[in-house]
Formats: structure tokens, sequence, C-alpha cells
């Protein structure tokens, strides 16, 4: 149905429409750029080129190596063979549900590959624009090469969001006593309070807690499956495709996130 | 330059020419501001003449150029764990809010819908702007969004519920705003 057709309340729907046709008339159009627009596109295009260029050479190279050693198959990162590996999907991991308020609700993650060569970035950076976009501190596709970039989605009712993204270097997770953290609405779009919280961690990581502005603490426990959970109990698991493990956990009604806590033995 | 690159290039500058304007409106509903509405529709169009080989022989142009713009103003709202490590107002979220001073606002009709507008989240603001503005279908914004028919249902009538609730907006239209 258009949305023309539709009518509730005082102020229609036929009403906004006009208000909105309006509004848009008070931008000044001004002159079509369109020859700094194609310049613009055309460099966008001759560094994609240029970049095609370099990796069929390091291809190549890389090819006649392989051949003498007799070295086949098998990422850097030991996870699957070269050839097994989807460049064009993330992988998917639910990391935590529940329901609040009658509603289900999950966290899940895509972590897409770290693509190893210029060839792969492009790959990569094709399958990410057609899905959940392009990481915002990527130029070029040249700079995934080497880093997983994964999307945090939350879904509550029908609404799925992405809520937070990140770009990691596959290998040199360094250790940290930080625990990246990022708390955000459990409710989409309701301004707060920030009860849900999503974190990273090395797969060393014991004794995760999250604490709440009301002083109480939820304790975070590690597991393989996706698990639902509630106020009194986080989960922490492996995520598929990446170096570092997650954890999701809910501040109870009525209070919200303060910090997170854990010990990170030596591995 | 080749002859094919050049035809190409000419019909690419004709799609632009065409399309500069009611991009432009659409840009323009989505941030609130001249500048971002500008910004907004050239990177656009950058990242479509890449492509413009394929989209340009497509039956819809138009469908590929609304679904990256809408990925281009969702990207904007996107956070980084990086930025929930930095120090950050309370607010959290980055606001679009028009770059019009809070007396010309209130006295322009324009101006309490476009600041009404800019109180929505991205995901409402978008709806409400492709269904209503665009007059697109339910599917198309889905597909513009990149999700689903439900959740264009939720935030089209979640934007509208709060259209309708701010009051300065329910006055413009009740005492003539609009022509």
């Amino acid at each position: 149905m258009h949305a023309d057709r539709e009518s509730n309340g005082d102020m229609t729907h036929r009403d906004i429409a006009l208000l909105l046709a309006e509004a848009a008339d008070g931008v000044e159009i001004g002159i079509a750029p369109t020859q700094t627009v194609i310049r613009r596109g055309r460099r966008r295009r001759a560094r994609r080129w240029a970049v095609a260029a370099v990796t069929a050479l390091v291809i190549g190279a890389s090819t006649g190596a392989l051949a003498v050693t007799g070295a086949v198959g098998g990422r850097d990162d030991g996870q699957v063979a070269s050839g097994q590996v989807d460049l064009t999907s993330p992988h998917r991991t639910r990391l935590a549900s529940g329901t609040d308020r009658g509603r289900e609700w999950w966290v899940s993650v895509d972590v897409w590959s770290a693509p190893r060569d210029e060839a792969e970035a492009r790959t990569v950076w094709e399958a990410m624009s057609k899905q959940d976009g392009t990481p915002q501190d990527a130029e070029q596709p040249s700079d995934l090469i080497g880093t997983i970039t994964y999307y945090v989605k939350r879904t509550y009712g029908v609404e799925t969001t992405i809520v937070l993204e990140n770009r990691i270097p596959l290998r040199a997770v360094a250790y940290t006593p930080d625990i990246p953290t990022a708390a955000i609405p459990l409710v989409p779009d309701s301004g707060g309070p920030e009860r849900l919280v999503v974190g990273q961690v090395l797969s060393s990581a014991q004794d995760i807690k999250c604490r709440w502005k009301d002083g109480t603490a939820t304790e975070v426990r590690r597991t393989d499956k996706e698990e639902s959970i509630s106020a009194d109990e986080g989960v922490l698991r492996g995520v598929q495709g990446s170096p570092v493990d997650m954890f999701v956990c809910l501040a109870p009604e009525g209070t919200s996130f303060a910090m997170t806590e854990g010990d990170f033995p030596a591995s | 330059m080749g002859e094919r690159t050049k035809a190409r290039d000419e019909e690419f500058q004709h799609f632009v020419a065409g399309r500069w304007p009611r991009l432009m409106r659409t840009a323009f509903l989505l941030t609130g501001e001249q500048h971002a509405a500008e910004d907004l529709v050239q990177s656009t169009l950058e990242q479509v003449y890449v492509a413009w080989r394929r989209v340009g022989a497509a039956d819809e142009p138009d469908a590929y150029v609304r679904r990256v713009m809408i990925n281009a103003h969702a990207r904007k709202h996107r956070r980084r764990l990086v930025e929930f490590l930095a120090p950050r107002d309370d607010s959290g979220l980055v606001r679009e809010v028009p770059d019009t001073g809070d007396r010309i606002a209130q006295a322009d009709d324009r101006g309490v819908l476009l600041k009404a507008l800019a109180q929505l989240p991205p995901r409402q603001r978008e709806a409400v702007v492709l269904r209503y503005w665009e007059d697109l279908t339910e599917s198309q914004t889905a597909e513009a969004m990149g999700c689903s028919v439900g959740a264009v249902k939720s935030n089209a009538a979640k934007g509208i519920a709060k259209l309708r609730a701010i009051p300065g907006l329910a006055e413009t239209v009740t005492y003539g705003g609009r022509k």
C-alpha cells in the first residue's frame, strides 16, 4: 500500500508528504557538479585498477613459490584451508538472546574474513558494500588487508540494527588490560538506558564481570553455544572467524552500565 | 579516451543532471543541512560512477542510487568500538541538527519539520523520507534500507507517530503551513 492512501489521526500521511515536499524545497539545488563527480569517480576507479594490477603480480609470484615448495592451502590464520574461505559473506555467530517485555531480542556478530592481498580485499570490499557496508575507518579495499571487520547486530522484535563495528588485526591482537566494551540501549531508538553490554576479550580472559551503576554486578559465564541470558548472568563465547572472543551481558531494569572487569592470565 | 567510455560518461552526465535536484532534496531531508546534503549526494554519485557500466545498463539505476545513498547515510550513524573508549558526551550518538537558529526554526514551517526530522533516529528518518517523500512502496523502501518490510513498517510508524506528537508541527499543518 502506498503511503498516501493511509490515514490516521489529525495529521494524515498525505499531510506529512506535503510537509516533506515543502521542507525539501528549502534546499538550494545549485548546478550539478558533474565534472567534479566524474573526476573523483575516476580517481576511485583508478585506485581500484592500480590495486588490481599489483595484485596480479603478487599472485603470480606466490603461485610459483607454492608450486616449488608444495605448500598447498591453509590460510595464515590456520582456521580453514585457502580454497574454503568464503570472502563474499561473513561468518555469523549469535552471541546471546533473551526476552524483554514479551519481545524477543538477540545479538549476533558478522565477521568478515581478513583478506590477505589486494585481490581478496577487493572481493571482500564489494561484498561488504552490498551487505553490511564498508567500515568507516577504511578508505579503500587495501585498508582491509590483514584485518577482520565485524559488525554487531541487535535484533529487537522485527528490527535489526547494526549497532557496532570494529576492525582488528587478525593476528596481532596485543594483550591489553582494558576490555573494549560498548553499552547500548536494549530497545532501539529509546535513547537509553544503556543496559546491553557487548565486549571483546582475548580467549585467555577469565572472570569477566559487568558492573552496573546501582552497584550490582553480573558475572559472565563462558559457553560454546548461543544461550538466552538474563540480568543474572552474561555469556562469553568464541566467535567464528575472529581472533577475539565476545561477551554480552544485560543490566537489570532500572540501571545501566558502569564498567567491566576481568582477569587476563598469561597464556 | 575511447568512444565507448566517452559515450558512457556522457550518459552518466545526463543521469546526474537529471537526478541532481531530487537527490539533493532527499539528502536534505535525511541530513537536515545544505552542505551535508551536497556531500552525501556527491559521494553517492562518485560511487555510482565507478559502477556505472553495470548500473547504467540496469533496469532501475535509481534503486541502486538510493541504496548507495541510504547506506552512506546509515554509515555516518554507526558507532565504532573505539568511540566507546574515547570520552564522549552523555548523548552518545552524534545527532544531526539543522544549522538554523532556534528563532528562525520556530518561525519557519520548513524549520519546524526539519528540526522534527532531525530528532528522529536515523532509521526512522530514512523510512519516513523514503515512504512519504520518495513515495516508495514498503518493499522498495526495504530494498533501499537493506532491511525487512516489517522493519520498514515499524520504523515508518514510529517516525510518523513522533512527528505527529510534535506540537510545532501539528500547528504547521493546522494553521496553513502548507500551501
